[in-house]
C-alpha cells in the first residue's frame, strides 16, 4: 500500500485517524502500532514476521544499556541482516529484498548506537521502541527519524492544528509526487524509449533537468507526505529536505538532501571513524568510506559506486581547497550546483555504463558523434508538452516560493489551491490505475 | 463546528468534499456510472467519478440522465458488448461444410492454424477451399501458394477489371464467448491471407518513392516520422494510441483531420499501421470489420492510391510473456486478419516483423527499451524494410509497364526502382 493509492488515502488513513482519535489517549500509540503492522502486511505479508522479529530482538538486546557488548552485537546483527538481504536480492532474486528493510534497520542501528552513547536517558518501553521501528508513516522509506525526535518519553499532545498542518503537508507532497514527479518521469521514459543515441543535445539537457526534478519531487513529496501523516498522529514535523538546489557546494547539497540519511551516515559512520579531526589523510579515507557506502546503499549497479565516488571526490576537493571560496562567491557556487548535481544524477540514473557514455556524448556532442538518426527538433515537442511542468518544478526549487507558502498557509487562497491540488492528484491517480481501458497506449 | 472551521478549514474541506463525492458516486452508480466496472474491494466509490470525468462524463449529468448510450461512446460500447457477447457461440464454430467433410471434431481443432493446415493438406479440401477462397479467379491463393515466385507469371493484376477482383477470405471459425470475455484475439483466418499476400513480389525503391505517400498509424508510425528521413518525403497522420476506430473519427492528434486531408490532397500510396491499441477491445471479427471499413473508405477517397497494410509489429518476449493482452499471439491473430484484406492489386500487406523479430517470432530485445517501441537507432531498419517493399503495380499504371517492372525491378526504367 503506497501513500498515493486510493486505498490508502480514502480508506486506510481516514479509518486509522478515526479510530486513533476515538480511543482514549493511552491506547492511541497501540492503535498506531497495530495500524503499522496492518500497513506493512498489506505491502508485503511475507516479510512482516522478519520486521516483528527484528523489532523484538533489538528491543530485548537494548534493555540494559550498560551491557555495551550486547549493544555492539545488536548493531553487528542488524548490519549482517542488511548485508545478507541486500546480497540475496542482488545475487538471487530482487524479490528477496524485504520492503523498507534498509530504513527500519537503519533506525534499529541508530537506536542501539544512541543507547551506546547514552543519548537515550529513560528506559524505553517495548511499545515505544516498536513504534519507533515500525510506525507506518516511516517504515517503508523513512524519514530515518532518531529515537529522541519521537519524544516518546513525553506525554503526546494532540492538537487540531497539527492535524490541519499534517493534512496540508500531505497534500503538498501528494501534489509534488503525482502532478510533478509522475508527469516528468514520462519525459524521462520517452527518452529511454527513443534511445539515448537518437536524442538531440538540447533534448539531452532537458532530459537531465526532468530527471533531476523528478527525483527531487518524488522523494521530497514522499517525505512531506510521511511527515504530514506523522503530524496527524501527534508527532513533530520531520524535515528531510531543505531546498538542496539552493546549496552552493556538494557538501552543502547533501546536508540539505535526504537530510535524515545524510545525518545518519555522519553520526554513525563518519564521526565514529574520526570525522575531520584526525588529519587530512584520514579525512579523505573517512569521506571515501561514507560515500562508497552511500553509493552501495542506493543500489547494486556499478554506476551507484561511481556516483558515490564522484560525490565523495567533489566533497574532498571542497573540504580541502575550494569550499570557502564557493561560499564567498554565491553565484559561482549556485551555478556549480545547478550544473554538477544534475550531471551526477545522470550517473545515478543510467545503470548501463555504455549507455551512460552515450548520454554524456549527447550532452556534450564534442565527446562523440551521434551514431544514428537524430531528430534535431525533438526538444521543441518536449517543451510544448512538459514546459509548464519544468517551469513549476524549477520555481518550487527556489526557497522563497516554499517560504511564501509557509507564511500564508492559513490564507483562504492557499487552502483552496491545496484543495484543487488534492483533487487533481486524485484524478490522475484514478485515471492511471483505476480504469482498465486506459492503462496503456502505444 | 465554527471552531473547527476556524482552526482546521482544510480538514473540513477535504472530509466534506470527499463525503459529498462519495454520495454522488453512490447515487450515480446505478445511473450515469452504471457501465463502469466497480467493485468495492478494488477501490473507493468516489473513484467512479474520476473515471467518469476521464471519459467525459461529469457528475452533474446525473440530473440530465437517461440518454446514456447517445452521450457516452465508451459506455455504449460496453453496453453493446454484453449483447454482443451473448450472441457469440459457446464453442468454436467452424464452417459446417469443412468440419463435416473432414470429420474433425470441433474441440480437437482448437488451434485454428493447426486445424487449417490439417485441412489444407488434404487435396479434396484444397480444391474446395480454392474454389471458395478464390471465388472463380485464377489469381488467388491456389496458383500463388503452389509457388509464390511465380506470382508474376499469373494473370495480370490490373484490378480495374471487376471480374478479376480477388475474393474475400472467409473466417474458419468464430470467436467464442469465453475467448471474447478473456480478451483473447482469436486467429480466425489461419494463414490464408498471409500466404496470398506473401506471394506478391515487392520491388526495391528509393526514398523518392515516398514523395506521394501518406503514413497513417499509431506511436510506431510516430517513431518512423520522428526518427527517419521519410518525413522529408511523405506525409504523416499519426498519433500515440491511434486505433482503427479513430482514424475517421475527429482529429488524429496534432496531425489534423483525415477527411479534410484526403479531400485536399491526392496520394499514390497510403500506408496503414494500426492494431496494437485495439488489442483487448472487441474480437478479431470486430477489428477486421472496422479495419475493412477504413480500407474501403481510403479506397473511396483515393481511388488511384494503393494501400499498404502493415502488420502490427510484435513485442519483445519479456513483454509478450508478461502481458495477457499485448502479446504476440494476439498480435499474430490480428495480423493474419489484416492480411486477408490484401488483394495484391490495390491493397498490399507487408510484415515488418520479418526483419525485427528473432527466430521465436518475438521483437529483438535489443531493439527496444520498453519491448513495444523501436529504439530510434533501429528505425533505420524499418525504413530499409519499407524501401525493400515498394510496389509499382499502381492501378493508374498500364498493364505492360506493371509486368515489366514486377518481373525485373532492377532493369526497369522506373527511377524509383534503384537500390
Amino acid at each position: 500500500m503506497s501513500f498515493t493509492g486510493m486505498e490508502f488515502i480514502f480508506r486506510f488513513l481516514p479509518i486509522f485517524l478515526l479510530v486513533f482519535y476515538i480511543v482514549p489517549k493511552r491506547f492511541r500509540e497501540t492503535v498506531l502500532l497495530l495500524a503499522s503492522f496492518i500497513f506493512y502486511g498489506f505491502g508485503e505479508l511475507t516479510f512482516l514476521p522478519l520486521l516483528m522479529a527484528a523489532t523484538v530482538v533489538n528491543y530485548l538486546m537494548g534493555r540494559n544499556p550498560r551491557k555495551k557488548y550486547v549493544l555492539v552485537t545488536a548493531i553487528a546483527l542488524d548490519v549482517l541482516l542488511l548485508v545478507t538481504f541486500k546480497g540475496l536480492s542482488i545475487a538471487v532474486d530482487s524479490r528477496l529484498l524485504p520492503l523498507g528493510i534498509s530504513f527500519y534497520l537503519f533506525r534499529m542501528i541508530s537506536y542501539q548506537a544512541d543507547l551506546l552513547r547514552g543519548e537515550i536517558r529513560e528506559k524505553p518501553g517495548f511499545r515505544d521502541v516498536s513504534l519507533y521501528f515500525c510506525m507506518f508513516p516511516q517504515v517503508l522509506s523513512g524519514p530515518i527519524m532518531r529515537y529522541g525526535d519521537g519524544e516518546f518519553d513525553y506525554p503526546r499532545e494532540y492538537r487540531l492544528k497539527n492535524i490541519e498542518d499534517g493534512i496540508k503537508y500531505f497534500i503538498l507532497g501528494l501534489g509534488m509526487k503525482i502532478l510533478l514527479a509522475d508527469r516528468l518521469v514520462i519525459l524521462w521514459n520517452d527518452i529511454q524509449t527513443v534511445g539515448f543515441a537518437s536524442i538531440s543535445t538540447p533534448m539531452a539537457w532537458l532530459g537531465m533537468m526532468a530527471y533531476s526534478l523528478q527525483l527531487y519531487f518524488d522523494f521530497w513529496g514522499y517525505s512531506l507526505m510521511a511527515a504530514g501523516i506523522g503530524m496527524m498522529a501527534g508527532f513533530e514535523f520531520i524535515r528531510n529536505f531543505d531546498h538542496p538546489y539552493a546549496a552552493r557546494s556538494v557538501s552543502e547539497f547533501y546536508r540539505r538532501w535526504h537530510m535524515t540519511l545524510g545525518s545518519w551516515f555522519r553520526d554513525y559512520v563518519y564521526i565514529p571513524l574520526g570525522g575531520r579531526r584526525a588529519g587530512r589523510g584520514r579525512l579523505v579515507f573517512n569521506l571515501a568510506a561514507v560515500w562508497l557506502l552511500t553509493g552501495i546503499w542506493h543500489g547494486s549497479g556499478l554506476n551507484y559506486i561511481i556516483w558515490g565516488g564522484i560525490l565523495g571526490s567533489l566533497i574532498v576537493i571542497e573540504k580541502l581547497w575550494i569550499g570557502k571560496l564557493l561560499q564567498r562567491l554565491p553565484l559561482i557556487g549556485n551555478l556549480y550546483m545547478i550544473l554538477v548535481i544534475p550531471l551526477t544524477w545522470i550517473v545515478f540514473a543510467i545503470k548501463d555504463l555504455g549507455q551512460l557514455a552515450v548520454y554524456f556524448s549527447r550532452l556534450f556532442p564534442f565527446l562523440g558523434v551521434a551514431s544514428s538518426y537524430v531528430n534535431q527538433n525533438d526538444y521543441l515537442a518536449c517543451l510544448q508538452n512538459y514546459g509548464i511542468l519544468l517551469i513549476v518544478g524549477i520555481l518550487l526549487c527556489l526557497p522563497w516560493v516554499y517560504n511564501y507558502y509557509q507564511k500564508h498557509k492559513r490564507n483562504a487562497g492557499i487552502i483552496l489551491s491545496l484543495l484543487a491540488i488534492f483533487w487533481s492528484s486524485i484524478y490522475f491517480i484514478v485515471s492511471q490505475e483505476g480504469n482498465p481501458f486506459v492503462y496503456l497506449n502505444f | 463546528m465554527k471552531t473547527i472551521l476556524n482552526k482546521a478549514p482544510m480538514l473540513l474541506l477535504i472530509t466534506g468534499s470527499a463525503l459529498l463525492l462519495t454520495i454522488v458516486a453512490f447515487v450515480g452508480k446505478n445511473n450515469i456510472y452504471r457501465e463502469q466496472p466497480y467493485h468495492y474491494s478494488k477501490m473507493p466509490a468516489l473513484a467512479l467519478i474520476f473515471q467518469g470525468v476521464n471519459e467525459d462524463r461529469y457528475p452533474w449529468m446525473i440530473f440530465f440522465a437517461p440518454p446514456v448510450e447517445e452521450t457516452l461512446p465508451v459506455s455504449a460500447l460496453a453496453a453493446d458488448e454484453e449483447a454482443y457477447l451473448a450472441s457469440l457461440p459457446a464453442e468454436p464454430e467452424y464452417d459446417q461444410d469443412l468440419t463435416e467433410e473432414k470429420n474433425i471434431p470441433v474441440n480437437q481443432a482448437s488451434d485454428t492454424s493447426l486445424a487449417y493446415s490439417m485441412l489444407r493438406s488434404d487435396p479434396a479440401f484444397e480444391e474446395k477451399a480454392g474454389a471458395e477462397i478464390n471465388g472463380g479467379t485464377e489469381a488467388g491463393i491456389n496458383s500463388e501458394a503452389d509457388d509464390g515466385t511465380e506470382a508474376n507469371d499469373s494473370e495480370p493484376m490490373t484490378g480495374l477489371d471487376s471480374v478479376t477482383e480477388t475474393a474475400e477470405i472467409k473466417p474458419l471459425r468464430s470467436t467464442t464467448k469465453e475467448e471474447a470475455q478473456n480478451h483473447i484475439s482469436v486467429d480466425i483466418y489461419g494463414t490464408a491471407g498471409v500466404e496470398r499476400a506473401g506471394a506478391y513480389e515487392f520491388a526495391t525503391v528509393d526514398e523518392n518513392y515516398f514523395n506521394d505517400a501518406l503514413f497513417i498509424g499509431d506511436s510506431r508510425t510516430v517513431g518512423l516520422r520522428d526518427y527517419s528521413s521519410i518525413s522529408e518525403h511523405g506525409d504523416f497522420m499519426c498519433a500515440t494510441a491511434l486505433t482503427v476506430h479513430k482514424i475517421f473519427d475527429g482529429d488524429i492528434g496534432d496531425s489534423g483531420n483525415m477527411e479534410d486531408l484526403l479531400q485536399n490532397k491526392d496520394y499514390a500510396k497510403i500506408y496503414l499501421s494500426v492494431g496494437i491499441n485495439e488489442l483487448g477491445r472487441g474480437t478479431t471479427e470486430d477489428f477486421t470489420e472496422s479495419y475493412r471499413a477504413v480500407v474501403n473508405k481510403l479506397r473511396e477517397a483515393e481511388p488511384d492510391a494503393i494501400i499498404i497494410l502493415q502488420a502490427v509489429m510484435k513485442v519483445s518476449k519479456e513483454k509478450s510473456d508478461g502481458d495477457p493482452i499485448y502479446n504476440n499471439s494476439n498480435i499474430e491473430a490480428r495480423n493474419r486478419a489484416i492480411a486477408t484484406l490484401a488483394d495484391n492489386q490495390h491493397v498490399f500487406y507487408i510484415d515488418v516483423n520479418e526483419v525485427m523479430c528473432d527466430e521465436e517470432g518475438n521483437l529483438h530485445a535489443d531493439y527496444s527499451h520498453d519491448g513495444v517501441h523501436l529504439l530510434g537507432s533501429y528505425i533505420e531498419e524499418y525504413k530499409q524494410f519499407l524501401l525493400a517493399h515498394g510496389t509499382v503495380a499502381a492501378p493508374d499504371v498500364s498493364v505492360s509497364e506493371v509486368t515489366i517492372s514486377i518481373s525485373s525491378p532492377e532493369t526497369s526504367n522506373f527511377t524509383t526502382s534503384e537500390k
